[in-house]
């Protein structure tokens, strides 16, 4: 396949998964430059693959995950965020509105982090737009059930963290 | 319905977690960054030939005559010797080979023996005889009893 082609059909997603393993743009990019300057090395091997889109997803996020091993995140505190994202939520604004803030992202980010490895990798890839389930369990390479099960216990585990840390009353 | 709200909340932030445009000009950033790879690469087998010409040069190269160093000569006592000197070597002579003592005499030599015939002849084997041997008789010697009783230790006197 052509270099321009294949930059062309896959940049978007290889981008998108850098940035949801290393949350800012600058390291993402290098992952993402790093990425396909592999899937070219290995460029022989893509015909042989069965599912390419897959094959790219998995090279993006090792790339992704070597990037982040050489950088550690800022930690910022949970409950500065919380009581921001509560301001905004007294103020009326809707919980669309809210999600787009840098407030809720950065919080997101933080209990997604705190989450078992395997539930967290399978949430992880499973945000990027991109990549259906089917991909996802290629990437990580595992089932797309097992990547089902793990997306829907990590969103479980999520939202009773959000619950607790949102002061919400959950209905019995 | 708090709850939902909690939902509404996830859904919508999962989905714009991981939802970024790929920053302008990536594509040519990074066509840059594989040519300067691709480069790199070329320079490194340039280096291949390059290290293997200079090898053979060094290794051709006349070695460089140095000015000799000032050696200090020291008397040192000889040094031991290894192996023995090499001798010429010797012939070995047979062992001169002794005659028998004895050989059977011929019948001229026998004819003219000036020695009686007689003590050619085997001798008369006798049959052999115990000797008579007396039995030994041991007599006590004179005084022999009177010694014996001196010899008994006396009551000490108190």
């Amino acid at each position: 396949m052509e270099w321009a082609a294949l930059v062309e059909q896959h940049q978007r997603m290889v981008y998108r998964i850098a940035f949801s393993v290393l949350r800012n743009h600058h390291d993402a990019e290098d992952a993402a430059q790093e990425a396909f300057l592999k899937v070219f090395r290995n460029a022989a091997k893509l015909d042989e693959v069965t599912d390419a889109k897959g094959w790219v997803a998995r090279i993006a996020w090792n790339a992704a995950l070597d990037r982040k091993r050489q950088s550690r995140p800022a930690e910022v505190s949970a409950e500065g965020l919380t009581r921001g994202i509560q301001s905004l939520r007294d103020g009326g604004r809707s919980p669309e509105e809210i999600a787009n803030t840098s407030e809720m992202q950065r919080l997101l980010a933080q209990i997604i982090r705190t989450l078992p490895a395997k539930l967290r990798d399978a949430l992880t890839l499973s945000t990027v737009e991109e990549l259906g389930y089917a991909e996802v369990a290629v990437a990580l390479g595992t089932s797309e059930a097992a990547i089902r099960a793990r997306v829907f216990q990590a969103r479980r585990q999520i939202k009773e963290k959000l619950d607790r840390m949102l002061g919400v009353e959950v209905e019995a | 319905m708090k709850e939902d709200f909690t939902d509404r909340l996830l859904d919508s932030a999962l989905r714009n977690y991981s939802s970024v445009d790929v920053p302008e000009g990536f594509a040519e950033r990074l066509a840059a960054a594989k040519q300067i790879r691709r480069d790199g690469r070329k320079w490194w087998w340039l280096l291949v030939p390059a290290a293997a010409a200079l090898t053979i040069a060094l290794m051709m190269r006349p070695a460089a005559e140095s000015p000799r160093p000032v050696v200090a000569v020291r008397r040192q006592p000889p040094s031991p010797i290894l192996q023995p000197p090499a001798q010429a070597q010797v012939r070995r002579v047979a062992a001169h080979r002794a005659k028998p003592r004895w050989r059977t005499l011929t019948a001229a030599e026998l004819a003219s023996a000036d020695f009686p015939l007689e003590i050619l002849r085997p001798l008369e084997v006798k049959p052999l005889k115990d000797l008579e041997v007396p039995a030994l008789e041991i007599k006590p010697l004179a005084g022999a009893d009177q010694a014996a009783e001196e010899t008994v230790p006396k009551e000490p006197q108190l």
